[in-house]
């Protein structure tokens, strides 16, 4: 039976292939998960042990010890210096080739101009001990320098040899008076470059290296001996001499110290990081998947099946010459296990190959990721099993078919296609319960979340109660999807139908593109639900993007009324006039600003005073209804809510005493003369987190000396819906101010930019994985063509005998694949829009207090629907170009 | 040596007193399958004409190229060499789609096994050729047909609800609904049972004489010939036979006499004939 099995596969070898790309395409997925995972946990702990480099002992605090002790001795303990270890002693020591002291000041180095912050670490005077590798040039040494990370170096466009001047960083405050550093930045010279491979130091883009006394400098240390050790010391001691060496360290290691060697050390680093085992992020990995293969399921149980209808005159000669039917079933099984196997390995082989792509040329490396192609049993092995098992379960059915097949069918010529049994109504009603009772659940979750929406950011049991009904959200959509794919086989059909009735007036390629439609009901729902499955996956996960942040936009709007705000000492109407040749700026308003104190309620604040033109000028940078407030020598426009405490904001009389900050005081002392003015309200916000108010006055009133400025501020609004990226343009501004000095850029637009980033990361990275899916349902679209062409070969043919013209065969096949795919994909946005509706309101409820912001992505969906149509054309060509080779005379021979 | 018997006792017709029309004619039809030794000659040089109005049946033994020479001169089969001459066009420099139109108003077809469209009713399989050239249908004719060929009541039922004469009765109407020049049927009996076939066979009589039509009929039953005006026997690629008002008993004969000249070119075959 097995040499029969093979020469019937190999015959259809050719309708197996689209069933095979398709296991192949998930298989491939499940390879690359387990490799993605080994080569994260490869990094990590790579990362791990980096800062240890080449030495062989280590000394750290001993954390055991120290747990026991009080507190002012655990703080000496931790204050040990250099000093304390002898550390040059121990240099000098038989045996010991080089001590590194884990330590490293942050320094801002300038040259030409450039800025840039270089995090540092504590010349060794090892190179073993190095974990940055010297590319150009070498180490300071003891000739005094620094080492720059590549990076920096190609920032400030230095090399080897110029001079860069270092300053503690913008934040260090001020230096030691009498140090050092006391008298302004220190000139070093570049004395090489470093390359950090294994990224430990990406965070900041690379580590420089600076010789211990130096160090100590910009850590506001005397010198290196004051330099702490409490971060570790590591040990380069020669093999030879190692015992003697070891005597010596041991003698040296302070109190509440431990000595431990490189293989402790080691472990104790990949336990703290939990390695080796299967974490969450391959499990999730994994889950996209067990989809695909879920999905290519489909398409191998379609396939077994014509190849079983196909095959049943060769199935019923087998019957008439002695072959049972346990035999033909488990011929058609093991026909599947064998494409199974082959397609798993060669999609084991083709993960692989990906992942070798991927780390060889650096891709992730780009992204800071440094990864190498780990290979491990789990690799092919989880793959293999998963891939050839799917497959031999999607073939159950064609097996039992195959049974079904009477050796008196090998006398009488069957009709060839498959009659097609109605789907059970257990099917049916379990799958309409599931519907009902996952939408019922949802729509509860929903009106809940509603109905308590103000009282969420309250009590515990509001946050309880939250976890429960969003759970039930979950589940609830869950269900429904599973109804709905469940189902698929009674209401997708009709669908269909409809869709191709309505298609079956625009000529005779519709007609009989929509008579073929609904010949085989359940291959069609298969196929189409295979598509629908992806589909309303991406269009979920894409929805609940655009939702959030929508959002998260209208959010920040309400919280924060401009978009960008410059202050600081460096403002001027030079730089405003920069900002505001920025791509993607609306406007910029230059005021001038003061502060003052006034009285809400008879309480003492804080108000930022800021010289508007007019009220023109304030609208066109603040994000706020302005209608109905005023702006004028006499009226101040104040917000409605106090910005410290979020309470109204009451003035009496309609009118404010402002008393301002840092006016001369008049002649008895007192502070200078309150400014009365008229307030006018409008419900804009946060300004300026610092004072219960930013106001706007009119500028004339600093014109006029009523108020002294002591500052600018430059209020910025940005083009919404302009075509550029928000958070490019706040970029763009953010390099213009840079390259002042003394400026400070912040904003919602900071915010906002960081969330929309996040959020299309997250949608991008789960919508790529759920390509995988569709792609296979694609796949599936074809085979579904491919396998209804060769079972109306003889339909084909008559059609052509009686005056149908191949351009007319190509085009119904065309609106078949169209109506399958068009209509699929239809439904699946629907379905996934609402369930990202559904799933937005649960979860963005908590952050919009003004409701969520319901939209659907037409970005992402209309790309989702064009790509299925493509597809669906592309599917079409091969199917067509077989049916119009076949010479009608081949396909009426008789049989 | 091809030796084209003539009819035994008809004189020729002169060509300038030709009583019917030609339909379609073959000249030098010759068709070839395959290469070099293994080559397939199906047709050697065959020249045939046709005559409108009338029904002509093709006979001859399996193999003979009866059915080559039908497909070919249809247009489903592309001729090695050779012309075919039908209303006044070479249908072998035609392309592919221009046969197809040709097929699709000018000549109809009838299969051995119906080849009806299981997912279309009676009614909607009939008027197919002129769904496919988006045209509408003659109403009257379409109801003529169906009533001629005794469809009525059945028009609604799909191919799976029809008897296999039923059926056939279904084809023929398809290829008459577009009011072609000239109809082929390939072995239009040869998967129905006596009665339907003697239906089917008065009805392609009745539609030549009611109907005007002409009929091409392939066929390796004598008693489907005898319905024919003129019955033309094949074998071997080549027409031995040209009998008109052919019998039931003159083409056995002719028949059986072409198998006893294949058999007597065979030694031990002519032993079993020795031995009758």
């Amino acid at each position: 039976m097995f040499r029969i099995t093979m020469a019937l596969m190999r015959k259809s070898a050719r309708m197996l292939v689209p069933a095979g790309i398709a296991v192949l395409i998930g298989t491939a997925f499940i390879a690359c998960t387990f490799l993605f995972a080994n080569a994260m946990d490869d990094s990590l702990k790579t990362q791990a042990t980096a800062q240890y480099a080449a030495a062989d002992h280590v000394i750290v605090p001993d954390r055991d010890a120290l747990a026991e002790v009080d507190d002012t001795t655990v703080n000496d303990a931790y204050g040990t210096t250099a000093g304390d270890l002898d550390v040059n002693r121990l240099r000098a020591a038989d045996g010991i080739r080089g001590v590194r002291i884990d330590t490293g000041a942050l320094v801002e180095a300038s040259h030409g101009g450039k800025h840039a912050t270089v995090q540092t670490i504590a010349d060794p005077g090892d190179a073993r001990l190095l974990p940055v590798d010297v590319t150009g040039g070498t180490a300071p040494g003891a000739a005094g320098g620094i080492a720059l990370p590549e990076s920096i170096a190609d920032l400030l466009d230095v090399t080897v040899g110029d001079t860069v001047s270092l300053t503690p960083p913008a934040d260090a405050g001020a230096a030691e008076p009498g140090g050092p550093l006391a008298d302004g930045p220190l000139k070093v010279r570049v004395t090489g470059v470093t390359h950090d491979p294994t990224g430990l130091f990406s965070y900041y883009g690379g580590a420089g290296i600076l010789p211990e006394r130096e160090t100590a400098w910009f850590l506001g240390l005397a010198d290196a001996a004051a330099l702490p050790i409490a971060s570790g010391v590591y040990l380069d001691t020669d093999p030879a001499q190692r015992t003697e060496a070891l005597k010596t360290i041991r003698q040296a290691v302070p109190e509440h110290y431990r000595l431990m060697d490189r293989a402790t050390v080691d472990e104790e680093a990949m336990r703290a990081y939990d390695l080796g085992g299967t974490s969450a992020v391959t499990i999730f990995l994994m889950a996209f998947g067990v989809l695909a293969l879920l999905v290519a399921a489909l398409v191998i149980a379609n396939t077994f099946q014509v190849l079983v209808a196909q095959r049943r005159r060769t199935l019923a000669l087998l019957r008439t010459i002695g072959a049972n039917t346990g035999q033909l079933y488990r011929s058609v099984v093991l026909e599947a296990a064998t494409l199974g196997v082959l397609a798993s390995l060669l999609g084991v082989a083709a993960g692989t190959g990906i992942m070798a792509l991927v780390t060889e040329t650096g891709l992730l490396e780009s992204m800071g990721l440094h990864a190498r192609l780990v290979m491990s049993w789990q690799v092919v092995a989880v793959p293999l099993a998963f891939g050839t098992l799917m497959t031999m379960l999607a073939s159950l059915g064609a097996a039992r078919a195959a049974t079904a097949v009477t050796p008196m069918e090998a006398l009488r010529p069957m009709d060839l296609t498959e009659r097609t049994r109605r789907a059970g109504r257990v099917r049916g009603v379990l799958g309409a319960l599931m519907i009902v009772a996952g939408a019922a659940a949802t729509v509860a979750a929903v009106v809940w979340v509603r109905r308590n929406l103000t009282a969420l950011s309250g009590s515990t049991a509001d946050a309880d109660a939250y976890q429960l009904w969003l759970l039930a959200a979950i589940a609830g959509c869950a269900l429904v999807f599973a109804g709905l794919v469940v189902t698929a086989v009674f209401w997708l059909p009709h669908l269909i139908k409809g869709a191709g009735w309505i298609v079956s007036h625009a000529g005779p390629a519709a007609v009989i593109a929509d008579a073929n439609i609904q010949r085989n009901p359940r291959r069609i729902a298969a196929t189409g639900a295979a598509l629908l499955i992806g589909v309303t996956l991406v269009s979920t996960i894409a929805t609940g993007a655009a939702s959030g942040k929508a959002t998260m936009t209208a959010a920040l709007d309400t919280r924060y009324s401009v978009d960008v705000i410059l202050s600081g000492p460096g403002v001027d109407t030079a730089l405003t006039d920069q900002v505001r040749a920025v791509d993607g700026v609306k406007a910029v308003a230059d005021m001038s600003s003061a502060t003052g104190r006034f009285k809400d309620s008879g309480k003492d604040q804080g108000v930022l005073l800021l010289g508007a033109k007019n009220l023109a000028q304030v609208g066109s940078v603040v994000n706020a209804d302005l209608a109905g407030a005023r702006l004028d020598r006499g009226t101040a426009l104040f917000p409605a809510y106090s910005a410290t405490t979020g309470a109204k904001l009451h003035f009496a009389g309609g009118s404010v005493d402002i008393t301002p900050d840092g006016g001369a005081a008049t002649a008895d002392g007192a502070d200078a003369a309150a400014v009365r003015l008229a307030v006018s309200q409008a419900d804009y916000r946060r300004i300026s987190d610092l004072y219960a108010a930013s106001a706007f006055v009119s500028a004339d009133l600093f014109v006029d000396g009523t108020l002294a400025a002591d500052g600018h501020m430059a209020l910025v609004s940005l083009e919404r819906n302009a075509g550029r990226d928000l958070s490019a343009v706040f970029a763009d501004i953010q390099s213009v101010a840079s390259k002042a000095s003394q400026v400070t850029v912040a904003g919602p637009a900071a915010e906002r930019e960081t969330w929309e980033q996040s959020i299309d990361a997250m949608m991008a990275l789960l919508v790529a994985l759920l390509a995988v899916a569709v792609l296979i349902a694609l796949i599936g679209v074809a085979n579904t063509l491919s396998l209804s062409v060769i079972e109306r070969t003889r339909e084909s043919a008559t059609l052509r005998a009686i005056g149908m013209t191949c351009g007319q065969l190509r085009r119904s096949l065309a609106i078949e694949a169209l109506l399958i795919a068009v209509v699929s994909g239809l439904v699946g946005l629907v379905a996934g829009t609402l369930f990202g509706w559904a799933g937005s309101q649960m979860v963005f409820s908590l952050l919009g207090d003004g409701g969520v912001s319901l939209s659907v992505e037409w970005g992402v969906d209309g790309a989702v629907l064009a790509i299925s149509v493509l597809a669906a054309l592309l599917a079409s060509v091969f199917p067509a170009r077989r049916a119009v080779r076949t010479p009608p005379v081949e396909a009426l021979a008789e049989a | 040596m091809p030796a084209h018997a003539t009819a035994t006792s008809r004189p020729p017709m002169p060509p300038e007193r030709l009583a019917y029309p030609t339909a379609i004619e073959a000249i030098g039809l010759t068709k070839d399958y395959g290469e070099g030794d293994g080559a397939v000659h199906a047709l050697h040089g065959v020249d045939v004409r046709f005559e409108k109005g009338r029904f002509t049946a093709i006979m001859g033994p399996s193999g003979s190229g009866k059915s080559t020479l039908m497909h070919t001169l249809a247009g489903l089969d592309s001729a090695t060499s050779g012309r075919i001459m039908f209303e006044g066009r070479d249908l072998t420099t035609l392309d592919d789609k221009e046969l197809t139109l040709l097929r699709r108003g000018k000549i109809g077809f009838v299969f051995q096994s119906f080849n009806l469209l299981p997912m279309f009713t009676a009614e909607q399989n009939i008027l197919m050729p002129l769904t496919l050239a988006g045209a509408k249908p003659d109403r009257a004719w379409f109801r003529l047909l169906t009533a001629t060929l005794g469809l009525n009541g059945r028009l609604g039922h799909r191919p799976a609800e029809l008897s296999g004469g039923q059926q056939q009765r279904v084809a023929i109407a398809r290829a008459l609904i577009a009011k072609p020049s000239l109809v082929f049927a390939d072995e239009p009996t040869g998967n129905l049972d006596s009665v339907s076939s003697a239906e089917v066979l008065g009805f392609l009589r009745r539609s030549v004489d009611e109907l005007g039509q002409t009929i091409v009929m392939v066929t390796h039953d004598a008693v489907a010939a005898s319905y024919a005006d003129r019955a033309i026997v094949f074998a071997d690629g080549r027409i031995i036979a040209d009998e008109p008002h052919p019998s039931v008993e003159t083409m056995n004969a002719l028949l059986m006499a072409e198998r006893e000249r294949a058999a007597g070119d065979r030694p031990e075959a002519g032993r079993a004939r020795h031995a009758r």
